[in-house]
């Protein structure tokens, strides 16, 4: 077992595109990290240079205490998982989990025990004379586990391993790894750009985007104090409404509603208030309110999305299965606590009775 | 309702009138072959004394006997074996590997390299004849099977170009996965490359051995021994030696010996050689 440390990790391709732009990240033995962001952030890039299949152009990754940069994927003391399984197609499921070993020069009757114990744990016992062909993508997904598992790796890699499933099956494969990462207490670095799929799973979660780090936290810290705007409107779903605001004697002007603010903020002027859909509610009445016109309804069964705009800005409200809106004009109320800002130029968190956050956050333009 | 009907009774006509058609034509090119089996069994002294026959009166495999008193045509089948499967072993030797380079593999003019590799497929192999006969007898290698065999393997072009599609063609991860269980570049070849293009190398294979079966001015012009001769280019003795009286039956038995090992290859690879042109990719 060990932990990774990367050192202010950089990729910079011949064509000059920086996939990776100076990440320093410590992940602790045992820990499972899940890495997230919309596509073109880095990374999948991050998480090849981690496995060797990526040169790194600077930087240091460490995995143990160990400095890997140029050591051979095979020799880094790690497994991976890929998106489309990877299996080798001529090779039965047996021979699979097998090749690994036998190239390591493993004995045999290792090998047998090592390949039995991960199918057992993986239920894939019985397709172990039969080619990847017959199986079904799940299946695969698991012997593209299986053949990690029998390494006894260090490290967990997983490259957006359940992309390819449907729905369902990702759900049930989703608790699958949990599980079972639990049971192994392998340090796991996962990819996956399902922001649902990143919330179950990490122990802790690395939001990127561009190339660099937006925030790392648990997923709660994440999904209450998104550290930019960007992190709000990625974690989460609905992503939280962000909506172009005014801050005038300490009180938020949202349009002509003004809402009252907490506590200190030290800012004044133009501001991105960020409000999540389920801390919207309709509101009593003589309450302060935002005017909200009705659009559309998503039913999700156990909950309502409502979706429509409050001084022409998109807003969806989330609200229990019973209630029925009785008109398209609507009225909704948020507890002030709740509310949170950004920097409408750099994104950046404006913590209410604390200051602009300095550290970690680079801003994208903030959505008007 | 009449017009339709006359519409559809003519689009019958005219597909009739396409496979009639194309029926004469089959027959037409199969009827040398079916001559040539006939003429096989056919005892040679009653050959030219009957007309055509579907098939002897009295089969006999007297032509083949008589064939083999004449001319050493049993070993004549043993060289074409032996030159063809050498050749079709060399070109895959050379352009598995190579193809598999120009696929996977990132070195310093790979582009330039593989363009050089490409241009050699518009180069008229009958222009290096004469360079390559004095090649040959210089090094005192004329009238051996060496000089059939190693001038012939290096015409890859198109195999390189191939086997490069078919490399191109498996999943890069598929490789990745190789890297992290421990594969060199060579075990990578080895292990996970070709064994997922098998149907390529079945395809090309089969088009190679037929081609390199049928060399014929290249044979002729370095292979002097009778005992060294390849059947197309011994069948050949048949004419020359015996003149006006070509024995015809044992000469149509040898070229059925010719025809028949090629015919059955392609049959049992047909699926292959099919698969490979139509799809102009391996089986994933």
């Amino acid at each position: 077992m060990a932990g990774i440390v990367l050192r202010d990790l950089k990729k910079v391709y011949a064509d000059g595109a920086e996939a990776v732009k100076g990440i320093s990240l410590d992940i602790r033995d045992g820990e499972f990290i899940v890495l997230v962001g919309p596509s073109g952030c880095g990374k999948s890039t991050l998480l090849r240079m981690v496995a060797g299949l990526e040169t790194v152009s600077d930087g240091e990754v460490r995995i143990g205490e160990r400095l890997v940069n140029t050591v051979e994927p095979a020799d880094r003391d790690i497994a991976m998982v890929f998106q489309n399984y990877a299996l080798y197609p001529h090779m039965t499921v047996y021979d699979n989990l097998a090749y690994g070993l036998r190239n390591r020069k493993t004995p045999k009757a290792e090998i047998e025990a090592r390949v039995g114990e991960a199918a057992r744990m993986l239920e894939i016992t019985p397709y172990l004379q039969r080619k990847p062909k017959a199986l079904s993508g799940g299946q695969r997904q698991r012997v593209a586990m299986g053949r990690a598992i029998v390494r006894k790796p260090s490290v967990f890699l997983f490259d957006e391993p359940l992309s390819n499933l449907d729905a369902r099956l990702r759900v049930t494969m989703r608790g699958e790894i949990k599980r079972l990462q639990k049971r192994l207490g392998t340090t796991s670095l996962y990819v996956t750009h399902d922001q649902l799929e990143a919330m179950t799973l990490a122990d802790r979660l690395v939001v990127l985007n561009g190339g660099r780090i937006e925030q790392i936290g648990t997923p709660l810290e994440i999904y209450h104090e998104p550290a930019s705007a960007f992190v709000a409107g990625f974690i989460g779903s609905p992503a939280m409404n962000l909506i172009p605001a005014e801050l005038r004697g300490g009180r938020l002007l949202i349009g002509d509603t003004a809402l009252p603010v907490p506590g200190f903020v030290p800012a004044s002027g133009p501001i991105v208030a960020g409000l999540r859909a389920e801390d919207l509610r309709p509101a009593k009445p003589g309450e302060t309110a935002l005017p909200f016109r009705l659009d559309y309804i998503e039913e999700l069964g156990a909950q309502r999305l409502v979706h429509g705009t409050v001084h022409g800005h998109p807003m969806v409200v989330a609200v229990a299965a019973a209630f029925v809106p009785l008109a398209e004009e609507m009225r909704l109320a948020t507890a002030p606590e709740r509310l949170h800002l950004y920097s409408p130029e750099t994104g950046a968190r404006i913590r209410i009775s604390a200051g602009v956050e300095t550290a970690r956050t680079t801003a994208e333009p903030v959505p008007a | 309702m009449t017009s339709t009907a006359s519409t559809a009774s003519n689009a019958a006509l005219r597909r009739g009138a396409v496979h009639l058609m194309l029926a004469a034509l089959s027959l037409l090119t199969l009827f040398p072959l079916l001559w040539m089996l006939s003429a096989a069994f056919t005892p040679n002294e009653l050959i030219t004394q009957r007309a055509f026959r579907l098939w002897p009166e009295e089969a006999s495999l007297s032509n083949f006997r008589i064939a083999g008193e004449k001319h050493p045509i049993w070993w004549w089948l043993f060289n074409s074996v032996l030159t063809a499967s050498a050749i079709t072993l060399g070109k895959l030797a050379i352009s598995l590997p190579a193809g598999y380079a120009f696929a996977r593999l990132p070195f310093r003019g790979r582009r330039f390299l593989f363009g050089l590799v490409i241009a050699t497929m518009s180069f008229p192999a009958v222009l290096a004849i004469i360079p390559t006969y004095i090649a040959v007898v210089k090094i005192q290698a004329f009238d051996t099977y060496s000089a059939m065999i190693v001038p012939s393997i290096p015409y890859i072009g198109f195999y390189v170009f191939y086997f490069r599609q078919a490399f191109r063609s498996l999943p890069d991860e598929m490789f990745e996965a190789a890297r992290i269980d421990g594969c060199g570049i060579w075990k990578q070849f080895r292990d996970i490359a070709v064994p997922n293009v098998l149907p390529a190398i079945a395809a090309l294979s089969v088009i190679s051995f037929m081609g390199a079966w049928n060399i014929y001015l290249w044979g002729q012009l370095v292979l002097e021994d009778s005992a060294r001769k390849t059947l197309t280019t011994g069948i050949a003795m048949f004419a020359d030696v015996d003149g006006a009286d070509t024995p015809w039956g044992p000469l149509m038995a040898t070229s059925l010996l010719s025809v028949l090992p090629v015919l059955g290859l392609f049959l049992l690879a047909q699926r292959y050689i099919v698969q490979a042109f139509s799809s102009g990719t391996v089986e994933k």
